[in-house]
This record gives structure tokens, C-alpha cells and sequence, in this order.
């Protein structure tokens, strides 16, 4: 009990002081949660981009003035092409009280491309239902499980029934193409959408005009064209000058291996300015810490001088930090609840591993000193403690 | 004999080169119940240091330091606290206080180590400033008193746990002639009402006030 009233006093004595730290404690952590997100963006984009197709695959960006079924047929027309792969992006549907995209996947995608998937299956392991509800994959997001029978609502009016048979692995990431893939331009978002959605296999969800794109509307259609196995590389020029009229052709190995490339040079330069922020802030932390340690000092000579003994200094510099850390703690979480340290962009998993990482850093900086100041105040004795103290007055 | 010290010596090891210096050789000692001791030397004599080994703020290197009939010089660090705290009253030169509390904080910081109820510091504090006519301190912060006004409040923390022995290094040292007299009368005052006093000083008016005076010199008593 005396412990605690010791280190409340020197906490409250120095109270500016500490207030300063903290703030500068959280100030960091709040920089450290943005540098976090955009790891774990990157690292969630890698992963996505690299679920995608690209063994024999080109995709085309089609310009947005040519009729993307028109163009399809006349690629299907090509001896070297064995499927197209399209992907129907719906307006936004409701289903289970969350908004989300509707996205259907014709069979060349669906044969080709398989999402990781946190329960369930895909696409792929069912054929054409029969039945009332439509086999369709979902997020995590639209809160339902697999065997789940529900209804959608669509823009133009109508609704279906669902029956989920896989959940989207967390964080959601799915094939949703809607902007250019040419290699300039290529970034996981323009093949990649992160929204709560519902995905079907084109064909059995009948007629229907929410995949219907409004005339009016100039949008760019990406078609995966996958090559049967014995079209060479060397045919890429063919196909260039064959499809180019038609829009931008890009092998989908090249966009792939030129996005890893990037991404983790991205995942690179942020981690080092992680480190060179997480020391530029430690050092500034830790100066505070070193400078309030010394003013700690010179009180705890006093006390020693008076009875304390080193157990108990301990004890009353573990609860001054304890303290510390505890409160610094109770305002990270705060600053969680009111936004500032992005949690809606990370999964329960990651928030709970932030937090964690943030709980380290913040007993790391605030012990650190505190251990160093104690082991060096036991190794000094105190009768030379004693004569720094009339010295330094 | 409260005090005693047989043999004792001192010796340190000086960070610059390693080099021991002995600061206590061969120190042979004794003080007895209700004496009032004169430490005297020139600068580097030792008398701190003997202060802070009979004060067990230090252990002697060698010897042997009894301390009512118990032998201390061996004693654990926690142990030697618990005397300090209980045994022994502190009177530094500069007062040694906590500037940024108040005068009644500074004097109950004893009692805290000594496990007093926690309700009763403050009412045990101010008691003692009254008893040497300062509770009109008590609320004021330590950094804002005069320098006689510092080395009552310290005399009135020296006190608060009714030790046996008070030690003064250097007492005087920091106030002007006036302020000096009116400790040095405290000092006689609590002798004579049966407190065994040890003062460091190399003022002279100090020390002739005291029943014996004890010159050091190279670490040896003349």
C-alpha cells in the first residue's frame, strides 16, 4: 500500500511530465497503427493477387466502346484460346441486412480460380443447382454461415434465394475486375475488391439486368483469356496484334510477377520507416523517461537515507510504471473506440494481435528506464548517492 | 555502550583508476547513551564516512560495528534500513528534503516506511512540527522556506519516529550565525532530554557545545 502511495505521489509530483509521455506514447501508437494497416494491406493484397489465374492466362481490358459478349465471342473464335473467364459485377444487393457486391463468375473462372476459403467450398465442387436456393460463396462480413438459406434483394426489384456453401477467409478479398490492367496501371484494386459480397456462378442465376451495364456508361470490362496449354509465349506477339484493337493485353504472369514486385518494395520501404519511426519515437519517449529517472533519483536517495529499502524502492518504481501502463493502455483502447487507430480496417485476429504489439511497446518503454534506473541505484551505494545529493545542491 | 565500533575500516575502490582508497583505518570507537559527539577533521578526513557506517548508510570493509550490544557490520541491506529508519534521525547539511513537497509531507516520509497507519501520518506529522514551534509550515512547500526554516523541518523528520540517535552531518554548515545558534540549541535541547547526538562539523562553536569531541584525521581518530 505504501508502494502504491509513493509512486502515485511521484506520479502526480511530475504530472506534466508524464502527461507529456504518455501523449507522446500515444501519439506513436496511433502513426504505428496506420504503418500496421498498410503492412497488412499490402500483405493481404499479395495474397489476393497471387490466388489469381496466371499459368497460360492473358487479360484483356477491353475499351470501353466494344461490346464485351461481342468481344468475347471473337476471342472464343481463336484456336489457341480454350475458355474465357468473366466475372458479372452486379449493382449493390442487400441480403442479411448488409449491402454488398454481387458478383457472378462464369465457368472459365470458376475452374481456374479459387479463393482461400475459411469454411466451406467453392464454386467448383458444385455444378449447376436444381434446387430453389442458389449455391453462392459470401464474406465473413455478411454475418451468415455455411447451410444458410436466405434472401437476396436486387436492384431492379427481384430477389433470390442463397444457400451459402463457402465463407470468403478473412480479410475479404475476391476477383472483382473493374479498371484497367495494363502494367502501368495495374494495382490489386483493379482486380480485387475488399466489399462484403455474395458470389454465384453465372448460370444459375437466370435472367436478370442487375449485371446489365447502362449504356450511358463508359467502363472499362477486364476477360481473363485462358490459352490451351500447348500455345506457346512466342504466340504472345499473335495474340497482341490479334486482340489489340480490342484493348490492353497483358500476359497475367507479367502483371502478376511486376505487382510482387512492387508490393513488396512497398512492404520493405514501410517496414523500415516502421523501425525508423518505432526509434525516432523511442528515442524521444525514453529521453522523457531518462530525464524523469534522474529527478527520481535524487528522491529516492532521500527515501533510502530514511529506511526504504531497495525491495521496497523496487516496488515503488514497478508500481509507478505499472501505473503508467495501465493508464496508457486505457487510453489506447479509447483512442480504438473513437476511431483513431484504424481497427475497422483490421480483423478481430489482427486487432487483438495490435494490441498486443502495442501493449509490448508501450511495458517495453516505460520498464526499460525504469529497470536501468533501479539496477544502477542498487549497485551505487548509498553513502555515495548521499554525497551526489548534498553535491548537487 | 550504544555505540561501538572495534577495528573498523573503510576502504573504496575509485572509479577513475582502480586504485583502493582507505578511507577508515582502523577505527576504534565507543558512544555511550545520552552523549552529545563532536566529529571534527579537514576535508577528506573521513567523517562522513564514519557517520554513514555508524548511521548504517554503509558497511565498514573490515570490523566490527555494534550497535546496542548487536553486531550490525554484517547485517543484510534490508536489515540496515529497517535501524535507519528506526534507530537513527537524519540531519544533512542541505537539508535533504523533498523541495516539492510541504513541510508536513517531509516529515511523515519516515513514518511511511515504518508501516504507520496510513490515517495517523498526518496527525503524527504535525504533532512533531508543533513540538518545535512550526506547525505554521506545515502547508507550506519546502522549496519556499528559509534555509533555518529547511533544517527544522528536517530536525522535526529526524525526530518522527522517537530515535535514539540523531546524526548531523554538517548541520550548520548552510545557514548564517543566527540560524546556526537556534539548531545548535535544538541539538542541546533534545540532549537533554536524553537523545545521543553525533554531529560532523569543523565549526568550531559546534563542537565545543558538545560533551567530547573526536578529531579524525587520514582516517585514524587522533
Amino acid at each position: 500500500m505504501a508502494s502504491v502511495l509513493i509512486a502515485i505521489k511521484l506520479l502526480w509530483k511530475r504530472k506534466l511530465a508524464n502527461f507529456v509521455l504518455v501523449i507522446q506514447i500515444l501519439l506513436s501508437i496511433i502513426m504505428l497503427a496506420q504503418v500496421f494497416v498498410a503492412i497488412e494491406d499490402y500483405r493481404d493484397n499479395l495474397r489476393a493477387v497471387n490466388e489469381l489465374p496466371v499459368n497460360n492466362t492473358v487479360v484483356l481490358s477491353i475499351f470501353d466502346y466494344y461490346d464485351t459478349e461481342y468481344v468475347t465471342q471473337q476471342v472464343l473464335s481463336s484456336p489457341q484460346v480454350e475458355s474465357v473467364g468473366r466475372v458479372y459485377m452486379g449493382d449493390i444487393v442487400f441480403c442479411n441486412n448488409v449491402s454488398c457486391n454481387l458478383a457472378a463468375y462464369n465457368e472459365g473462372i470458376i475452374s481456374r480460380y479459387s479463393p482461400e476459403l475459411q469454411s466451406g467450398s467453392w464454386l467448383s465442387d458444385y455444378s449447376s443447382f436444381s434446387g430453389n436456393a442458389i449455391p453462392a460463396v459470401v464474406s465473413s462480413d455478411m454475418k451468415l454461415k455455411v447451410g444458410d438459406v436466405t434472401d437476396v434483394s436486387l436492384s431492379d426489384g427481384q430477389t433470390r434465394k442463397i444457400t451459402v456453401i463457402g465463407i470468403l477467409k478473412e480479410p475479404t478479398q475476391y476477383l472483382y475486375p473493374w479498371g484497367s490492367a495494363s502494367p502501368e496501371y495495374f494495382t490489386a484494386s483493379s482486380v480485387i475488391s475488399q466489399k462484403p459480397v455474395i458470389i454465384v456462378r453465372y448460370t444459375d442465376f437466370g435472367e436478370t439486368s442487375v449485371f446489365e451495364t447502362p449504356m450511358d456508361v463508359p467502363i472499362t470490362t477486364s476477360i481473363f483469356i485462358f490459352l490451351k496449354s500447348d500455345a506457346a509465349d512466342t504466340n504472345m506477339d499473335t495474340f497482341r496484334t490479334e486482340w489489340n484493337k480490342y484493348g490492353e493485353i497483358t500476359p497475367m504472369q507479367s502483371l502478376v510477377s511486376t505487382f510482387n514486385t512492387n508490393t513488396n518494395t512497398m512492404i520493405g520501404g514501410t517496414t523500415i520507416m516502421f523501425v525508423v519511426f518505432l526509434l525516432l519515437a523511442a528515442t524521444g519517449v525514453l529521453s522523457n523517461n531518462v530525464i524523469q529517472s534522474l529527478r527520481n533519483r535524487r528522491q529516492f536517495t532521500v527515501y533510502y537515507l530514511l529506511g526504504m529499502d531497495w525491495k521496497k524502492g523496487a516496488a515503488v518504481e514497478v508500481c509507478r510504471v505499472g501505473i503508467l501502463v495501465i493508464f496508457t493502455m486505457a487510453l489506447s483502447l479509447i483512442a480504438g473506440k473513437l476511431g483513431l487507430l484504424m481497427l475497422e480496417w483490421m480483423t478481430p485476429a489482427r486487432a487483438f494481435l495490435f494490441y498486443g504489439l502495442v501493449f509490448l511497446y508501450i511495458v517495453v518503454m516505460f520498464t526499460a528506464v525504469g529497470a536501468g534506473f533501479m539496477i544502477k541505484l542498487m549497485r551505487e551505494d548509498l553513502s555515495g548517492l548521499l554525497k551526489d545529493l548534498q553535491q548537487g545542491e | 555502550m550504544l555505540i561501538e565500533l572495534i577495528g573498523i575500516e573503510k576502504t573504496y575502490i575509485t572509479r577513475r583508476d582502480g586504485v583502493p582508497l582507505k578511507a577508515l583505518n582502523g577505527i576504534n570507537l565507543t558512544i555511550k547513551k545520552g552523549e552529545m559527539v563532536a566529529i571534527k577533521g579537514s576535508s577528506g578526513a573521513g567523517k562522513s564516512t564514519l557517520l554513514h557506517i555508524i548511521g548504517c548508510l554503509d558497511k565498514p570493509t573490515s570490523g566490527i560495528y555494534k550497535l546496542d550490544g548487536a553486531d550490525v557490520s554484517k547485517e543484510s541491506s534490508a536489515k540496515l534500513s529497517k535501524i535507519r529508519n528506526k534507530k537513527f534521525g537524519f540531519v544533512m547539511q542541505h537539508f535533504a528534503l523533498v523541495e516539492e513537497d510541504n513541510a508536513l509531507q517531509n516529515v511523515g516520509i519516515p513514518l511511511l516506511f515504518a508501516k504507520t497507519p496510513i490515517s495517523q501520518i498526518d496527525t503524527l506529522a504535525m504533532e512533531q512540527l508543533r513540538q518545535l514551534s512550526i506547525e505554521n509550515l506545515a502547508k507550506q512547500r519546502v522549496s519556499k522556506l528559509s534555509g533555518g526554516e529547511k533544517q527544522r523541518v528536517a530536525i522535526a523528520r529526524a525526530l518522527i519516529n522517537q530515535p535514539e540517535v540523531i546524526l548531523a552531518d554538517e548541520p550548520t554548515g548552510a545557514l548564517d550565525s543566527e540560524n546556526s545558534t537556534m539548531i545548535l540549541k535544538i541539538f542541546k535541547a533534545l540532549n537533554a532530554q536524553g537523545k545521543t547526538i553525533i554531529i560532523v562539523t569543523h565549526e568550531d562553536f559546534v563542537a565545543n557545545a558538545c560533551d567530547r569531541i573526536i578529531t579524525i584525521s587520514d582516517g585514524r581518530i587522533k
